[in-house]
């Protein structure tokens, strides 16, 4: 499942649905913002839980957390390995292996060291980075809304019920934005001066905002702004 | 840092996600077929560099890696710090070498995102949407809780110190939980398969209820970091 599977009820409704997530989303992380800026605690979500709802439900978040991260590990591993087969034109039974590989290469990094896990963050955001910008500047010449649009008007799942369909679209659409609250997690980070932000701060927030888009290398030039303002600190 | 960090993606993300999601629909061959795709802009630069739909997969690669970084990252830390609070056993916040690796809380969470792929793997590979739709149970689980969270916090502490102000106030936070109460009520009355991973998720939920009420409320306390940054809440808490 990726958001883009959302875009079978139609392109109109997908943004119906886009623009009623996002301004939940905006909502949520301006609360959390503000709640940020007067608790960084490196626990996240459930440090604010469990202080401000007490804490059975602070442990309770916490543990939606968890399941919540590791089964996105799940989630992009699973179209990682399908990817591999698709370059190799390779056995499909063969995905567990590639997981495998992908999972202990990130592990070598984790266990590396902080530096080594940080800048090679950088480097691989930096490169994703260019991919999202060269992607916007090729398709330019082949964009053509209007005809691509007409043929998507004629859509007739969910039996043409636009408010059934616009139910249906909103999991993958809340897909989309999905794991941007774990900024904060990156929260003790900013205290430490020896880790300079280029090292560890930076990627992660990069990382974060761009997290949804797990197959449609898609990031996020929050990168830039970031980096101004840590180099202004 | 983390307040402007937050908001500025959030909007570069907004910004992003519209550039892509029309540039994608924009082209040939549409959305409706791009709704399948597994590597969605596979299609734009296989046409711009006439390339193989494979080789331009390769394009694609590096944003999953990277995510795979920080989800890792993400339940590491908090595994480890759950246990710093006692609310997990003590053995996830063991290390190891001079990094302070926490070993367990990664090898806990690499072998449980191994264990939710092979089933369905093994079974049958539809199955795999289980797994989605029980991250998404949590996802909202979280987001409710946090918004609820800021409407105690925003009267329980108006005077604690903030960088940021949340421009909407509790108002802001009352209509997120309207969209995520929509969100949750779609997810399980209109998604087909919507109601498995629900039973999944009541059923993980009350086992954790069961867990905190017999162990570790009898084991939690403030880790020296919770001591350090919340000390003045837990104080204006207990007036």
């Amino acid at each position: 499942m990726s958001w883009n599977t959302g875009l079978a009820f139609g392109f109109a409704i997908f943004m119906t649905c886009l623009s009623f997530t996002l301004s939940g989303y905006i909502c949520l992380i301006f609360c959390l913002a503000e709640m940020a800026g007067a608790l960084p605690f490196a626990g996240g979500s459930f440090g604010f839980a469990r202080v401000t709802l007490g804490p059975l439900p602070g442990f309770l978040v916490g543990i939606c957390e968890i399941i919540q991260n590791v089964l996105t590990v799940s989630s992009i591993l699973l179209p990682l390995g399908q990817s591999v087969t698709l370059i190799f034109n390779s056995n499909p039974q063969n995905e567990p292996i590639y997981w495998l590989i992908f999972i202990v290469f990130a592990l070598v990094f984790h266990v590396t060291g902080v530096r080594s896990f940080w800048r090679f963050n950088m480097l691989i955001g930096s490169l994703s980075l260019v991919i999202i910008a060269l992607y916007l500047a090729v398709s330019a010449r082949y964009m053509n809304l209007t005809r691509e649009l007409r043929t998507d008007s004629t859509t007739v799942a969910c039996d043409g019920n636009s408010i059934v369909c616009a139910l249906q679209c909103l999991p993958p659409v809340t897909w989309m934005f999905s794991g941007i609250e774990l900024v904060t997690l990156a929260s003790v980070y900013t205290d430490k001066v020896r880790y300079t932000a280029e090292y560890m701060y930076i990627p992660y927030i990069v990382e974060c905002s761009l997290i949804p888009y797990t197959s449609w290398a898609e990031y996020n030039t929050v990168m830039i702004p970031i980096l101004c303002h840590s180099l202004k600190q | 840092m983390i307040p402007t960090a937050l908001v500025s993606c959030l909007f570069t993300l907004i910004f992003s996600a519209l550039c892509v999601t029309v540039a994608g629909s924009a082209m040939f061959p549409g959305s409706l077929e791009l709704s399948n795709a597994l590597l969605p802009m596979s299609y734009g630069f296989s046409k711009a560099f006439s390339i193989s739909f494979s080789a331009s997969s390769w394009f694609s690669l590096s944003p999953m890696i990277a995510s795979l970084f920080a989800f890792m990252f993400s339940f590491d830390r908090q595994i480890s710090a759950m246990a710093r609070s006692g609310l997990l056993p003590e053995i996830f916040k063991l290390t190891i070498g001079a990094n302070q690796t926490h070993y367990v809380s990664l090898g806990f969470g690499v072998v449980a995102a191994f264990a939710a792929l092979l089933v369905p793997f093994e079974v049958q590979m539809d199955r795999a949407i289980y797994v989605f739709y029980f991250s998404m149970f949590g996802t909202f689980f979280v987001y409710l809780s946090l918004l609820a969270g800021y409407i105690v916090f925003h009267f329980k502490y108006p005077t604690l110190p903030r960088s940021f102000r949340s421009p909407f106030k509790a108002y802001g936070a009352l209509y997120g939980i309207f969209v995520f109460v929509v969100d949750l009520i779609a997810l399980v009355g209109w998604t087909p398969d919507g109601r498995v991973p629900l039973y999944c998720f009541i059923v993980s939920i009350l086992f954790a209820v069961i867990y905190y009420l017999s162990v570790a409320r009898y084991h939690q306390a403030f880790s020296s970091e919770e001591q350090q940054t919340m000390f003045v809440a837990y104080v204006i808490n207990g007036k």
